[in-house]
């Protein structure tokens, strides 16, 4: 029985992946360690047998044993995403400072070539808002 | 570039919807003939635009990256345009803006790359509530073992830094929390930097929301303790600042 349920789990967990993946949601790298993870779950089915006697040993039930991996394992991916998020905040924050720093740079050159041609439009006005002085 | 050729001080003040003070600060500041640099860290406010119509150069955060981010942000642009020397101030009226060369003085007095600006130096009285204070004495305890020298008042925001440890803070300035204040002095003391201290007026905020309260102290007090455990056994990463230390 548990076997086919976890060979049900590990499918849906697939169709998931591959749902989210359609729809780009997900990048082709974690579509690939997700989709690892749902064949592992699938196949852990078969393997109830090995799993059996380290239960036992344990004081475990198979499944139990399983979902305790199982639980391991997606504390291991949460720990990879905190880090992956982390260097993501940090590239954050260097791109927006970056920005600052263009900005400012863009707004002193634009007074400056306005300083330098007082008489010329500054470069933002349209050419077609007006003909000219009448 | 060279525009700023042959002025040493700048003031970079990180400022996140500070628009009832910012004014004030900024024209106080350029009423002591220095350039003034406001980082607008994301505010929702008029702080950008009261701060530009103040005479502020004014480098806007497109979303708000918190104070350490604000603050590298200055240093870069300090850093860029050839500053000697960059000044941080807060945005809400604490920082007396009548200290800044006070600081700078310090700096050259002392020859130091680092001078915090310490609020309890002066008679001026500064409330700080019980449980605030008391993390804050075994930071300056941490602080001051560093650096070599009494540093009273570890987490100040008013400091004045100087090239070539200016460069290092454009570089990598730490943004996570208290990195901006405590854990900077004490990795720069640890690369070999001068660090001092000296009495600044700094004042009740004139401005904004001051986040003081019981559960805001004890918050402090549970991250600044981890701070002190997580951080003060690692020596900084990048460690090419021990070759370029203070040439004197």
């Amino acid at each position: 029985m548990s076997e086919v349920l976890l060979g049900i789990l590990g499918l849906l967990l697939a169709l998931l992946i591959i749902f989210l993946a359609r729809y780009q949601l997900l990048t082709l790298r974690y579509v690939l360690g997700w989709i690892f993870v749902a064949a592992s779950i699938s196949a852990s089915g078969a393997f109830t047998g090995i799993a059996e006697p380290i239960a036992e040993e344990i004081g475990l039930r198979p499944e139990e044993l399983f979902l305790g991996v199982a639980f391991f394992l997606l504390l291991l991916i949460a720990v990879q995403l905190s880090i992956t998020a982390s260097g993501l905040t940090e590239m954050l924050r260097d791109v927006c400072e970056s920005y600052a720093l263009a900005e400012e740079r863009i707004r002193r050159l634009e007074e400056a070539a306005s300083d330098a041609t007082p008489d010329a439009p500054p470069p933002s006005a349209g050419v077609e808002e007006e003909d000219g002085p009448a | 570039m060279s525009d700023h050729a042959g002025r040493e001080v700048v003031v970079v003040i990180p400022a996140h919807d500070e628009a009832a003070t910012v004014g004030d600060v900024v024209q106080a500041v350029r009423d002591h003939g220095m350039p003034v640099v406001v980082v607008d860290d994301g505010s929702t406010d008029e702080t950008g635009e009261l701060a530009l119509r103040a005479g502020a150069t004014v480098l806007r955060l497109p979303i708000n990256l918190g104070v350490g981010a604000a603050l590298r942000c200055g240093f870069r642009y300090a850093a860029e345009r050839g500053y000697e020397i960059a000044v941080q101030c807060d945005a809400d009226g604490q920082h007396d803006p009548a200290s800044v060369q006070a600081l700078v003085q310090a700096m050259r007095d002392e020859h130091a790359h680092l001078v915090i600006g310490n609020r309890f130096g002066t008679s001026d009285s500064f409330d700080i509530p019980g449980p605030r204070r008391f993390v804050m004495r075994i930071l300056a305890r941490v602080a001051s073992r560093s650096a070599g020298t009494r540093i009273d008042d570890a987490t100040s925001g008013f400091r004045a830094v100087r090239t070539p440890l200016l460069q290092e803070f454009a570089d990598r300035y730490p943004a996570q929390y208290l990195g901006d204040t405590f854990e900077v002095l004490v990795a720069s003391a640890r690369a070999g930097y001068r660090v001092v201290s000296t009495p600044a007026l700094i004042r009740e905020r004139q401005g904004g929301v001051r986040s003081a309260g019981t559960a805001a102290s004890l918050a402090f007090l549970v991250r600044a303790l981890l701070v002190v455990v997580l951080r003060i056994g690692t020596r900084y990463r990048p460690a090419p600042i021990a070759d370029k230390r203070l040439g004197v």
